[in-house]
């Protein structure tokens, strides 16, 4: 086995004969005679022990601890060091050996060179044996066939390693899996479950020298944060067993990689999944119980503990959630991602979108055209009007497709604690529609993502049905699920839409600053960053058109039914809806005879183009069944408050429909 | 908040240091107690966030440490000597105390000491 040791000293003769020793007791020394060269191979190397001298600047200098300074930091703490000096003292050894500012000792043992070499080598191995811990009898099958060898795994967590230290990373990796399987005999990487931001999941297969089988799920990344995914999880997330219970059994360090073993509990690994790939597997049902598994069970304790009501409003909560990125949320910087991606999208063939000032504009490719807002001011300034308080508590914080795991009935569990944290309970829930939207959902075009948001924001409130029928499949299944993870957050965050389109608008933005111009994107993702800007575009119209666009418009947009003409937009009661095509044709029929009767053969006549007197009755019967009633009532379920008991499109019976408008004063005569 | 609350165990009764330290644990709002080594068996470990051994009046500070430890009391041990030696320091701490700090009549040495390990214990 390579045991490999740092040995700093500023004595150059100490630190060769010290150095040469340890060679022969058979350790792989890296010598240092100065503070810099130790951090620069504490830094880069693969480094198991360090031992360090104090006085590194000035031999006669007592106030010199240069080399204890150095063992106390705090990004060094992973690999165990031994203080070696010709000047003992009782403060040194409480420096080197007591609790540092972080709770941990700095070192894990403290030698006089005047001890002996025979004092220091005997110090190195118990160091070894009980603070490196490195099983080097571990046997390790890299995959079931031998697919997962160490180079691969570490391109995977560092995929811009430079060359120059990929030996050392892949020494370093091995080392991680022997320290954290180091009771055991052998073990065998099944496979990779998920694999993002420098993190990967994989099921572990471990064996003890006696006694069963035991399966775990083991998150590898880089240290610091697997680090901070261990203190979410020891802090914040509900402990408890059975089903649905994710159990931190135990981590390993080193100095780059951080590894977490998870036992899950009533689950075979060989069954897991990711979220996403269950969801492309599995028939809509099932997708269904995986989400009513993860809300009503798995993050239902978590939903219970600590749950309170802030005074901060949704917007600058959410605001946060950008992380260091919010600094990028400047109005310019935001237009020009927002041009970029117009411009991209025309050029790939997607659709015509373009963004005159404060306007968003799409026209499909069947000459259809839409208008929508610019959401570039509405992200930069705190204006979206939502009343506070906003309920607050312990959520999962990145809730999507990587995130949860699944097995084949439909059980869930959280193995991703990343950013854990305390938050507007809200953001697990648009976190995971994001997320089948923008990430999870493939082969919808632009049309029909466009239509699954018109039908998304159609939603008075969050536990209001979705119409998902006459759209492709794969737009189809994306409603149902997300109407059930809409259906769901009404338990935890109330029936209303806005908080839940404040957090839907900063989560798009999110995917939306991943945008970079300079970049060529597949016609595939320029499907999806046009689906994000749209729906910024809808969530802005439907938030802020209610306060400050009424103003603008007739009395009859606030106080009753009113169509735009110009922009094809339906205005009830100060709600703005669009209408597909047919219907908006029907309801302008309706709405340009209004408070008159409309025979169904003129309205099959004018809107259907179909001439009734020239049918046989039997036909016409049909007709008005099956295509004018039909319709009728589909154009009701949009624009009625009440479509049992209709007050707008009134039946006449035995004869048509007449939509009632009541006298609405014009905003002058007020 | 839940106050912090040390034992001194085996401290001699009625001297200066046991002045200075009850000083100090007063000043710092914590509740010290003191407890001989013949009532070990009954003393609630679990009540204290410090344990305080006097080296100078324990003569098997090892044994008493790892007989501290086996009681799991979650409690962190601190040796006061009236003459420290590196040599003891090393062998106290490598046999899990986390502090070893010389036994002294300065209040404010002692606040020290007993601020910062119960501020890095906590976080242990």
């Amino acid at each position: 086995m390579e045991k490999i040791v740092l040995f700093m000293d500023n004595a150059q003769d100490f630190l060769e004969v010290q150095s040469a020793l340890l060679e022969q007791a058979g350790y792989q020394v890296l010598r240092a005679s100065t503070l810099e060269a130790a951090e620069a191979s504490l830094g880069e190397r693969r480094i198991h022990l360090a031992i360090l001298d104090i006085r590194m600047l000035d031999e006669n200098d007592e106030h010199d601890i240069s080399g204890l300074t150095l063992a106390q930091k705090e990004e060094y703490r992973p690999v165990p060091k031994i203080i070696l000096t010709s000047y003992p003292g009782y403060e040194y050894v409480r420096e080197a050996l007591g609790l540092a500012p972080d709770g941990q000792p700095p070192a894990v043992n403290f030698l006089d060179k005047d001890e002996g070499p025979e004092a220091l080598i005997q110090a190195v191995e118990q160091a070894f044996v009980q603070y490196v811990r490195i099983n080097q009898e571990l046997k390790i099958r890299w995959g079931l066939e031998g697919e997962l060898l160490p180079p691969y795994l570490a391109s995977l967590i560092v995929p811009d390693l430079p060359s120059a230290w990929l030996v050392e990373r892949i020494g370093e990796l091995e080392d991680l899996l022997r320290k954290l399987f180091h009771e055991y005999a052998q073990i065998t990487l099944g496979r990779v479950l998920v694999r993002r931001e420098r993190r990967i999941l994989l099921t572990v297969f471990a064996y003890p020298a006696q006694g069963p089988e035991k399966q775990f799920i083991v998150a590898c990344g880089q240290r610091v944060s697997i680090r901070a995914e261990e203190e979410h999880y020891r802090s914040l997330v509900p402990h408890r067993t059975g089903h649905g219970a994710a159990s931190l059994v135990q981590s390993a360090w080193t100095m780059h990689f951080g590894a977490t073993a998870y036992s899950l509990s009533e689950c075979p690994v060989e069954e897991v999944m990711a979220f996403a790939d269950f969801y492309c597997q599995q028939p809509s049902g099932k997708v269904l119980t995986a989400v009513e598994d993860l809300f009503c069970s798995t993050l239902y304790s978590w939903y219970e503990r600590g749950r309170e009501k802030q005074q901060q409003s949704i917007e600058t909560l959410c605001r946060e959630w950008l992380g260091p990125d919010k600094d990028k949320l400047t109005q310019a910087e935001l237009e020009r991602r927002i041009e970029g991606i117009c411009q991209a999208t025309l050029a790939a063939g997607v659709a015509d979108l373009d963004c005159p000032t404060h306007k968003l504009i799409l026209v499909l490719p069947q000459g259809l055209e839409f208008s929508y807002l610019n959401p570039a001011p509405y992200l930069c300034e705190e204006c979206l009007p939502v009343s506070l308080p906003t309920v607050c508590g312990i959520t999962q914080g990145s809730l999507d497709g990587a995130s949860v795991l699944v097995d084949r009935a439909g059980r869930t569990w959280i193995v991703d604690f990343g950013k854990t944290g305390l938050g507007p309970l809200v953001r697990d829930f648009v976190s995971l529609e994001t997320s089948v939207k923008f990430h999870i959902l493939k082969e919808a075009n632009v049309a029909e993502r466009h239509e699954l948001e018109r039908r998304l924001m159609a939603m008075r409130h969050l536990a209001e049905g979705i119409d998902t029928k006459d759209i492709g499949p794969e737009a189809e299944k994306a409603l149902q699920v997300i109407g059930q993870i809409r259906s769901l957050a009404v338990d935890v965050v109330g029936p209303k839409m806005e908080p839940y389109l404040i957090g839907l608008l900063f989560c798009a933005a999110e995917r939306l600053l991943d945008y970079q111009s300079e970049l060529k994107y597949t016609k595939e993702e320029m499907e999806v960053f046009t689906h994000i800007l749209l729906s910024m575009g809808m969530i802005c119209r439907r938030l802020i058109t209610r306060e400050d666009h009424l103003q603008h418009l007739p009395l009859q947009a606030a106080e009753s039914l009113w169509i735009d003409v110009d922009n094809q937009e339906v205005w009830i009661e100060g709600r703005s809806i669009t209408l597909p095509p047919q219907r908006f044709h029907l309801l302008k029929y309706l709405y340009d005879h209004a408070n008159q009767l409309c025979t169904r053969s003129a309205i099959a006549k004018q809107v259907f183009g179909l001439d009734l007197p020239d049918l046989p009755p039997t036909e016409v019967r049909l007709m008005g069944k099956d295509q004018i009633n039909t319709s009728i009532g589909r154009l009701r379920k949009a624009i009625e408050p009440d479509p049992s008991h209709p007050k707008y499109i009134v039946t006449v019976r035995g004869v048509g429909y007449k939509l009632v408008l009541g006298d609405i004063p014009a905003r002058d005569e007020l | 908040m839940k106050s912090k609350k040390i034992l001194l165990l085996d401290g001699q009764r009625d001297c200066l240091w046991l002045e200075a330290l009850g000083e100090a644990t007063s000043a710092l709002d914590i509740t010290l107690e003191i407890a001989s080594r013949a009532s070990m068996e009954h003393i609630p470990w679990h009540d204290y966030d410090l344990i305080i051994l006097d080296a100078g009046a324990i003569s098997d500070v090892l044994s008493t440490i790892s007989w501290i430890h086996a009681q799991d009391s979650g409690a962190g041990v601190v040796i006061l000597s009236p003459a420290p030696t590196w040599k003891q320091a090393r062998e106290v701490m490598l046999a899990g105390a986390v502090d070893y700090a010389r036994k002294s009549l300065d209040r404010d040495y002692i606040i020290a000491t007993l601020e910062k390990n119960l501020a890095r214990w906590a976080l242990s």
